[in-house]
């Protein structure tokens, strides 16, 4: 059987439109490799090889049916946290393990309607926080993947799944995608419906996808937004783009050496780069997120604490005793300052096509911590979309991420930005799995 | 949990008198009574301007030992620095009275969006 696992997501629906291939194929593939690597991986949680089978059948049917979708047969892989009817929703927590969800999240269902296949359930650090998954990182097995989307970065950097989906609630989502050296993008704040979503925080949580190219992320957001039936957007041909400083200094020097060299590879494309500074303190913000991650992230979690604690992982358990010492004026104050700083931010990046910084301070860490999610938090905090590219390699072969951000509401141009910037600035081909697997033994 | 009474006033001789018929106190047990209710009562961390990580790692450490126990508290010790960090942060930051209200969505329900 021919391996379909390095195709394109956009290329999966086309082929199966044109009938050129059939979803049960395709689902027939990406199994076969889970089946063959997800032993080293571990970027599922639960793959149930009938019920996708199933399911694939039933996309070819709707397709022999008359149907054509811009989804069609693309095999999805769906982070834990993340309900999808008949699985389990584990959250890496031990006593939901029999937690079967009764219906779609609202985002699951979209994806099915439009044609796509769910493969399975990835490894999410425990309720999306900070106590690492099991997933290693598909580059380098003694490496992290990040989180809390661990499982869904690193199954799309092993080609275990062409499209999955993560959350960001600090640097969920981009964090996974710069460690695994793929393509993550965390849309505007509350474009994605959190309904069917376990809760981290309810005005920090948003949903993101991951793929190999940007045109596979942008074809899962237009198709999930209804963009597909309007033009794509086109970069200007000289566009703006802020070099934020701050963020280089903050990294470690071959990771600021690196965002350099894409600032200037772009530069050369013809972009104008402008370096410049945000326009308020990153203590400031750091500090804004902080407060709310915390005091709601308690507010989710106190009482099932109380009930489960011995299961509770010791990051989370923390975060949850710690923030609920927070007195409520000061979740007020941070309330309001995020508003105050939404205004200002607002403002500056609408003077810019997009800002441009490194997506982590560093290369990918070792597997006791998920990794630095400071230059993750802006985005999150104001509500901005945000794009991870996998512009480069470090001297120890692990993908290093450049993040670009573009204003609230802006979608669809960060979108043709990007693709803008990954011809410019060619992403990284994901890793020779065999290969790494053999070095790691 | 029953809190101590006390007396509502006292004699410079140190015994105290007025507010309760119970047996006269001490100072030196109406010091230890108010450290015992210091430490059960609800911690008042102060937003303002002034107010320094320390001042609030120490009160949010006092109610963290009421709350989860001595042990407990040397687990989440390095989360309550980090927490009084981000609010001495916050705090000292002003907005002005009447501009920027808090997020008020919490009043919509998921169907009204």
């Amino acid at each position: 059987m021919i391996d379909l696992t390095n195709m394109p997501a956009s290329d999966i629906a086309s082929g199966v439109q044109r009938g050129d291939l059939t979803a049960v194929e395709v689902a027939e593939s990406y199994l076969q490799r889970i089946e063959k690597f997800d032993n080293e991986i571990m970027a599922f949680a639960t793959v149930d090889r009938e019920v996708v089978r199933a399911e694939s059948a039933g996309q070819d049917h709707r397709l022999a049916s008359g149907a054509r979708l811009p989804l069609h047969g693309v095999p999805v892989g769906v982070k834990d946290i993340i309900d999808v009817a008949g699985l389990p929703t584990i959250a890496g927590f031990e006593p939901y393990r029999d937690r079967i969800a009764q219906r779609d999240a609202d985002i699951v269902g979209a994806l099915r309607s439009l044609g796509a296949v769910v493969l399975g359930k990835t490894h999410t650090t425990q309720f999306a926080v900070g106590d690492p998954a099991p997933t290693a990182n598909p580059w380098n097995l003694s490496k992290s993947p990040a989180g809390s989307s661990a499982g869904s970065g690193a199954a799309v950097a092993a080609r275990m799944a062409p499209i999955t989906l993560g959350s960001q609630t600090a640097g969920s989502m981009l964090r996974p995608a710069a460690f695994n050296g793929v393509v993550g993008l965390k849309p505007t704040f509350g474009w994605f419906s959190l309904d069917g979503v376990f809760p981290l925080c309810w005005s920090l949580d948003h949903l993101g996808v991951y793929g190999a190219t940007v045109d596979d992320v942008s074809l899962i957001y237009r198709s999930l937004t209804g963009a597909q039936r309007i033009p794509e957007l086109s970069a200007p041909e000289n566009p703006r783009i802020a070099l934020l400083t701050e963020f280089l200094d903050m990294s470690d020097p071959e990771v600021a050496d690196h965002t350099r060299a894409v600032a200037s590879a772009l530069e050369t494309a013809g972009a104008r780069i402008v370096e410049t500074t945000i326009p308020e303190p990153f203590d400031y913000l750091f500090a804004v997120h902080q407060v709310i991650f915390a005091a709601e992230m308690s507010a989710v979690h106190s009482a099932n604490l109380e009930r489960y604690a011995e299961y509770y992982g010791p990051r989370i358990r923390t975060g949850v005793e710690a923030g609920s010492l927070i007195p409520a004026a000061y979740l007020l104050q941070a309330q309001r300052h995020r508003r105050a700083l939404t205004r200002t931010f607002d403002r500056f990046l609408a003077g810019f096509d997009a800002v441009l910084l490194p997506t982590v301070s560093t290369e990918a860490c070792d597997r006791d911590e998920t990794g630095d999610r400071r230059f993750q938090i802006p985005a999150t905090l104001l509500g901005a979309p945000a794009i991870s590219l996998p512009t480069g390699l470090s001297s120890n072969t692990l993908p290093l991420g450049t993040q670009l951000v573009a204003r609230r509401g802006a979608d669809e141009q960060l979108l043709a930005i990007a693709r803008w910037v990954s011809a410019a600035a060619p992403l990284v081909e994901r890793p020779d799995l065999e290969r790494v697997i053999q070095t790691s033994a | 949990m029953n809190r101590p009474q006390f007396a509502k006033s006292s004699t410079p001789s140190g015994r105290l008198t007025g507010g309760c018929s119970s047996p006269t106190l001490s100072w030196e047990t109406l010091r230890k009574l108010r450290e015992v209710v210091s430490a059960e009562r609800y911690v008042l961390v102060k937003l303002h301007p002034k107010v320094t990580s320390t001042e609030i790692a120490a009160q949010l450490r006092t109610q963290a030992e009421e709350d989860y126990g001595a042990d407990r508290v040397e687990h989440i010790a390095g989360q309550i620095e980090h927490l009084s960090e981000m609010m001495a942060e916050i705090a000292r930051r002003e907005l002005d009275l009447t501009d920027v209200p808090p997020d008020r969505s919490g009043i919509r329900d998921r169907d009204e969006r």
